[in-house]
């Protein structure tokens, strides 16, 4: 029974939706298979360019991202620098923020209106750069992520593998042999989550003025000849296969074995010129994001700030306004992440179950679709609900489903349901079987068992898939920007996004994007630090990301 | 064994099923005043705010587009599930929500005029009424300007001058109803290819072509860029809230109210209804005086109220010298028939292409500042070339789609022709761009 609302869950809001889209790009209005819409889109150069362009930017904020972080890493790992597991937290936070605040933020600082670009003159506005901005801002953006995730998989035999491999071995040598073979799957995992974010991304080339990508033109598609238009399924669909392709080229790197054996820990203290090398490393990298960020910041308690290098009044206003206006996305955060989070966990854990207790020719194949379902972009995903949904009603009410928010937390549950899986698979790796045995075998019911034996124990690994689906959800804005039904129902993401376009400066928006990421950060540290006497926190996260099948 | 794992899931999948059915009844069961609206947050939080406080048994919820989707919006959405009410200044989109039958009368019952000198405020039929006059024009960043010693502009064609290059700034025709008013508007005044042609010029002057109608008073209050082409409440509303910015009405523009109706198949017609005649009341006009909101109200005694003369700023544009001043010459039966065109070739010529535009237009004022020191007749010709290849729409005024009534069919022949207006943009830009060049290589 259990499976079967599993299955009709998947059926319902992944495979049917996408496949319609699909059909609909590739069919005629009678039904029958055609290229028409095909060759119209071929036609566009527009199009090409803009799939040329998502490339671009894709692999481009990737690399970057993966450049910059390469020689910081080798630098850690070569002074055995070991970040401590909030340090490493942060690198996941670009996971919970958009990036466009990034892009908004450097608009202030660069622009000539104030700050940097007011003192230097000249063109160094992102929005007048274009193209290769949105590259550099979605680098910037994830470049934490892949640093840590780095600095993760390499540290977890930092020192010996150095030390045996130090001895007569060059510098080259050891990052080529030593270094990168064992970076490499937090790599491939920065590498694509970047690659898949930056082509999904829509509010970032929006801001920045940037309209030749493809999440934007199956926007613009949609947004004025309606979500029936045939072309923007194409787009869509495109986006689907490109991030599809990704993925699955990145996943074998992904899942390579890494070693997670507690002694690969057992390091001796840091000495001083080591702690100094890692502390002004990772302080300088702090510094650089404080600096990147302080456009938003500062905006947020400006009051007039208007070609002058920094505001010339300063208010508080904007946080009051903020505090509230816009109480309202905070809760509806709360609803829909909650309300997704909640179905993410329970899909996650049966689905992880499946996948477990599948035949071993299934298990492989399983495996990687539920991965591959981290490739179907937020843009795809929404104009696949809004077309497939548009005529479906709810039951009992007379209303139809894109007018009430309930598509919303069931995009985002499937965004985050590759993510769900991942860490129920952890989860349930970790329940010891001998435990579940003994006490069934002691004469335990079947309910007794699992509220006393499993549950308890698969309760961290659920509460972490818990927090990551709702982080995943609560900065979806590409599925928010088309699914949201009224103002009053936006997350607090989109809420940021639309209190920034007002007329007299962002004041509201910057201080609602201070305060959201605060209370990501807050809220992050603080479930870590009640966590951690009680569970070994810190292995189980690192472990979540690489999975040591 | 396994087993023991899944019922307490089967237990929480139920309470889960419970919660979703619990929350759905109370989407359903609200009494919420759905507006679709295309105004900035200052205006929305303002009127939502009054309106919750005055009627507190509606609660208003807005829909956030650009006013020129509402059409798209409302065939997504089958009656019972559209918004109560569309407010937005976009013309064209409340003639096509008439002619689709999209709107329910409002009655007459309001105390605002059907007319204001020339201009009608209201439609003769009484579908939907005039909320708040506007007209567009320049603005601009009295210091921006300053520090770099150019003048202010006074009109649109004061935009094309090379000095002005990379310093303003517009929206999308297509992504933002009050621009696409500023482009029609252009259009009827001057003449469909010389409008086009001083369109694509003043966009080949700009830094760069903002998403949305908020970004370019944005981008000028804050100094990022110098000028902007907008409506005039979005100037004013940061002249008045102390930005060192200034407006002016720039000609031709067309002064046109942006209007309030009632959508046919409104979830909650009564709620709707009520927040159209708040926002016509004397309590509802009084709330565009505000300086973060800076728009002109419909109902004269507002202007010449003595009670609250804090309301008003002193130098605020008065509603008979701005209507004066602007002989209107805008058709808006015309402007709805060709909507999705202009639109689109806006989007083709321009948005998609503005990188290759900016480039050409600095080519050709280089060449020209060069031919101004050596005249030169055969530049001068290719210069002319370029210019009557660069700056033109490439559709003729006559074409067929623009009659067209507006269907499936017709947005599936604008797509085909999208295609090939995309490709003629990219090779006219090109040439363009070869000829100024050459022009240049001439007079060097």
């Amino acid at each position: 029974m259990l499976f079967s609302v599993l299955a009709l869950y998947l059926l319902a809001f992944l495979a049917l939706p996408v496949g319609a889209m699909v059909l609909r790009g590739v069919t005629n209005t009678e039904g029958r298979f055609s290229t028409d819409h095909l060759t119209l889109l071929l036609a566009n150069p527009v199009y090409l360019e803009s799939l040329g362009n998502s490339l671009v930017v894709a692999c481009g904020a990737a690399l970057l991202a993966a450049l910059a972080a390469l020689p910081i890493a080798m630098l850690l790992w070569r002074h055995h620098v070991r970040p401590s597991i909030y340090i490493e937290l942060c690198g996941f936070l670009p996971l919970f923020v958009p990036p466009f605040v990034l892009a908004l933020s450097l608009q202030n600082l660069l622009g000539r209106g104030g700050a940097l670009g007011w003192l230097l003159g000249g063109d160094l506005d992102p929005a007048i750069l274009g193209l290769p901005s949105v590259m550099l801002v979605e680098a910037l953006h994830y470049f934490p992520l892949v640093l840590m995730t780095l600095v993760m998989t390499t540290s977890a035999s930092s020192q010996q593998a150095c030390e045996a491999a130090r001895l007569g071995s060059s510098w080259w040598r050891l990052m080529t042999r030593i270094f990168l073979p064992l970076g490499m799957p937090g790599l491939a995992f920065g590498m694509s989550i970047t690659f898949l974010k930056a082509m999904d991304d829509l509010a970032t080339p929006l801001s920045l003025g940037v309209t030749n990508l493809l999440a934007p033109q199956a926007f613009f598609r949609v947004s004025a000849y309606g979500s029936q238009d045939p072309l923007s399924s194409l787009i869509a669909t495109l986006m689907v296969v490109i991030s599809a392709l990704a993925w699955l080229a990145s996943i074998r790197l992904v899942r390579q074995h890494v070693s997670w054996r507690s002694g690969a820990f057992a390091a001796a203290a840091p000495s001083r010129r080591q702690t100094i090398v890692g502390l002004s490393c990772l302080g300088g990298i702090v510094m650089l994001y404080a600096t990147l960020y302080a456009g938003v910041a500062l905006t947020s308690i400006a009051r007039i700030w208007s070609y002058t290098l920094l505001p010339e009044s300063f208010t508080l206003s904007h946080y009051l306004t903020a505090l509230g206006d816009e109480r309202g996305s905070f809760i509806n955060t709360l609803i829909y992440c909650g309300f997704a989070a909640v179905v993410d966990v329970l899909v996650g854990l049966l689905m992880a179950y499946a996948i477990d207790r599948a035949a071993p020719r299934w298990k492989t194949g399983l495996t990687w679709a539920a991965a591959g379902l981290l490739s179907v972009p937020g843009v795809a995903l929404a104009i696949a609900y809004l077309q497939f949904f548009r005529v479906v009603e709810l039951p009992f009410f007379n209303q139809t489903i894109d007018a009430s928010w309930f598509m919303l937390p069931m995009a985002f549950s499937v965004r985050g349901l590759p993510f769900a899986i991942r860490a129920c698979t952890i989860a349930l790796q970790r329940l010891p079987k001998s435990y579940v045995d003994a006490a069934s075998l002691s004469g335990g019911s079947r309910l007794r068992v699992a509220t006393k034996i499993v549950l308890p124990m698969l309760a961290f690994g659920l509460f972490v898939a818990f927090l990551l689906c709702f982080g995943v959800a609560a900065v979806d804005l590409s599925s928010a920007m088309l699914l949201v039904p009224s103002e009053t129902d936006a997350p607090v993401a989109y809420s940021i996004y639309l209190n920034m376009q007002s007329t007299t400066g962002r004041g509201a928006g910057s201080a609602l994007a201070v305060l959201s990421i605060a209370l990501v950060t807050l809220s992050l540290f603080v479930l870590l630090a009640l966590l951690r006497p009680k569970s070994k926190a810190a292995s189980s996260f690192r472990k979540f990301v690489f999975t040591a099948s | 064994m396994k087993g023991n794992c899944l019922r307490p899931i089967n237990r929480s999948a139920c309470v889960v099923g419970l919660l979703l059915s619990l929350l759905s009844v109370g989407v359903a069961a609200s009494e919420s005043v759905v507006v679709a609206s295309s105004f900035p947050k200052e205006v929305l939080v303002a009127y939502k705010k009054a309106f919750d406080e005055r009627y507190p048994q509606y609660r208003v919820e807005f829909v956030n587009f650009p006013g020129t989707h509402i059409m798209s919006y409302l065939a997504d959405h089958p009656a019972g599930s559209r918004p109560d009410v569309f407010w937005s200044s976009s013309a064209d989109s409340f003639r096509a929500l008439l002619r689709h039958d999209l709107l329910q009368p409002i009655g007459d019952r309001h105390e605002t005029p059907a007319k204001i000198g020339g201009v009608n405020i209201d439609d003769a039929q009484g579908f939907y009424k005039g909320q708040a006059l506007s007209g567009s024009g320049v603005m601009w960043n009295t210091r921006y300007l300053a520090a770099r010693s150019i003048a202010p502009p006074a009109t649109w064609s004061d935009l094309v001058r090379p000095e002005y290059s990379g310093h303003v700034v517009m929206s999308s025709a297509s992504r933002s109803g009050t621009t696409h008013l500023i482009v029609e508007s252009i259009l009827q005044g001057a003449g469909w290819e010389p409008g086009w042609s001083l369109i694509v010029q003043i966009a080949g002057n700009c830094a760069t072509i903002t998403d949305r109608s908020f970004d370019v008073p944005n981008s000028v209050t804050s100094g990022r860029f110098g000028v902007g082409l907008v409506v005039d409440f979005l100037a004013l509303s940061g002249k008045y809230s102390g930005f060192p910015v200034d407006f002016s009405y720039a000609s031709p523009s067309a002064i046109i109210p942006a209007s309030i109706a009632l959508v046919a198949g409104a979830r909650n017609p009564a709620g709707g209804a009520t927040f159209i005649d708040f926002a016509l009341s004397a309590e509802g006009q009084r709330l565009l005086l505000r300086p973060e909101i800076s728009r002109l109200p419909v109902l004269a005694e507002i202007y010449s109220s003595r009670d609250k003369p804090a309301d008003k700023p002193a130098d605020y544009p008065d509603l008979v010298d701005v209507i004066g001043s602007n002989p209107s010459v805008y058709d808006p039966d015309v402007s709805a028939a060709r909507h999705l065109v202009v639109n689109a070739i806006f989007s083709q010529r321009v948005s998609f292409r503005h990188r290759e535009l900016v480039v050409v237009t600095r080519a050709i004022h280089a060449a020209e500042r060069l031919l101004r020191q050596r005249p030169n007749p055969q530049a001068q010709a290719l210069i002319e070339q370029a210019r009557g290849l660069a700056y033109r729409s490439g559709v003729a005024e006559s074409d067929e789609l623009m009659s067209a009534a507006p269907s499936r069919a017709q947005v599936a022949a604008i797509a085909g022709r999208e295609a090939q207006w995309a490709r003629q943009a990219g090779s006219d830009y090109a040439a363009a761009k070869e000829l100024a060049e050459q022009a240049l290589a001439m007079l060097h």
